[in-house]
């Protein structure tokens, strides 16, 4: 049977050291994107999940019962790659090698998306970050738009405007030829 | 206010839910990425929604394989977490509650060296100098019945406060700092024990091996989440991941 979030977390606190590896494997691929956004440089991304994954490890008793499990890590990351921005801006970081999300698999379903000629993957790697970042939460995710909007540092309706504009390009990179062009860019 | 756009009625039920669809914006909203109600033909609607369907069916990309066993590593090294006391939950997610701090620092190289602790807590010993401890053969109420093993699962053994321990004898026979750890040398067999004795992750501030009520044992001094109070654990020395007979298990200090 598998166990909750907060089951795993119980079972933790209680000693046993396979429940947070598996914790960990359910949202590695949440952090270390969301890493790379932050802080766009691989070798600090790497650094910063690991980082988070152990402040949790310690710091779990702390994750009251009522928490959002994904949320309290990603706010774990979050202060942590905001420590390491500081720190970085005294020195030059390293770029991050092609797109964040560029490795996104194709959908699940691949006969039903068979007529398309370019996969979810390719589309959402031609979206500019800021608004892939927002798709990715929210769509992929299920994060709540104001939820993005903290965590992102944004107003809720930038992501929503950000998301809605995303996800029409990703519309018409799908299925080219659709005439809708929004005409106004923002970051 | 948040004003819907006209075409809000006719929405499917699956996407009155969809925060992002331009359907949900308000005309403000709409206006700032270059559309107007008018533009949201059920066409586009229709289109937007595949899209969103897409997105969320995808598979969620997986860091490198490399990366999640350095990761995974790390995590072994660490000592399990103390159970904080529910009643002083943290404001700060990103701060560890328990009464040692974690030094990220410490484990940036994961994999390649142990986990060290700082000084914080030679200085907790150093706070509980008023501690007294029980000398091996004296004869004392143990909060751990003799002879009692730990069962697998066992939560944190007891401390009874009550046990007279505390007051028998002085702290110049706490054995912080030792490391006469004897048949618990091995870290890993020493962790397996902690666990098994109901005591995981915690760091060892010292370590003697003693006759305990004239059988042999190791006594090991630990942290307690109490300032100005350790812990003595007295263990057979069989002790190990399989089996932890604690001898006796007491609260030193206030």
């Amino acid at each position: 049977m598998t166990r909750s979030d907060a089951e795993l977390l119980r079972a933790h606190l209680a000693g046993d050291r396979a429940a947070f590896h598996e914790l960990t494997s359910r949202y590695q691929s949440l952090l270390w994107p969301m890493a790379q956004y932050w802080l766009r440089c691989r070798e600090d991304a790497e650094e910063a999940v690991q980082d988070t994954l152990a402040r949790a490890h310690q710091a779990a008793a702390s994750c009251r019962a009522d928490d959002s499990i994904r949320a309290w890590l990603v706010q774990i990351l979050k202060n942590i790659c905001t420590d390491r921005q500081r720190h970085n801006r005294s020195r030059p970081a390293e770029p991050v090698p092609g797109e964040v999300l560029e490795q996104l698999p194709a959908p699940r379903n691949p006969i039903a998306d068979h007529e398309l000629r370019m996969d979810v993957r390719a589309a959402l790697a031609e979206l500019p970050e800021h608004q892939r970042m927002v798709l990715w939460l929210v769509e992929v995710h299920g994060f709540p738009v104001s939820e993005v909007a903290e965590l992102l540092g944004i107003a809720v309706g930038t992501v929503k405007s950000r998301g809605a504009r995303g996800r029409i390009r990703m519309s018409q990179i799908l299925r080219p030829g659709r005439p809708l062009q929004p005409a106004t860019e923002e970051r | 206010m948040n004003e819907l756009t006209p075409r809000s009625a006719e929405r499917p039920a699956s996407m009155r839910d969809d925060e992002l669809s331009p359907a949900n914006l308000t005309s403000s909203e709409l206006a700032s990425i270059g559309l107007t109600p008018d533009e949201l033909t059920p066409e586009l609607l229709a289109a937007l929604e595949e899209t969103r369907q897409l997105l969320a069916a995808a598979q969620l990309p997986e860091p490198p394989a490399h990366l999640v066993r350095r990761w995974h590593t790390a995590l072994d090294e660490l000592p399990m977490p103390v159970a904080a006391v529910p009643s002083r939950p943290s404001d700060n997610p990103s701060r560890p509650s328990a009464g040692r701090r974690w030094d990220p620092r410490a484990h940036r190289l994961a994999g390649r060296r142990s986990v060290r602790w700082g000084g914080g807590l030679l200085a907790m010993a150093g706070a509980a100098a008023v501690a007294a401890l029980v000398l091996p053969g004296v004869a004392v109420g143990p909060a751990v019945p003799p002879g009692h093993a730990v069962p697998p699962g066992h939560a944190a053994a007891p401390v009874s406060p009550d046990a007279p321990a505390a007051q028998a004898l002085t702290s110049k026979d706490l054995p912080v700092g030792g490391q006469d750890y004897g048949p618990l040398a091995d870290p890993a067999r020493r962790a397996g024990c902690l666990a098994r004795a109901g005591a995981p992750g915690l760091s060892v501030l010292g370590a003697r091996q003693v006759s305990w009520s004239g059988r042999p044992a190791v006594l090991l001094v630990l942290p307690t989440e109490v300032p100005g109070q350790l812990r003595m654990l007295v263990v057979a020395p069989d002790c190990g991941p399989d089996r932890a007979e604690v001898l006796a298990d007491l609260p030193i200090g206030r």
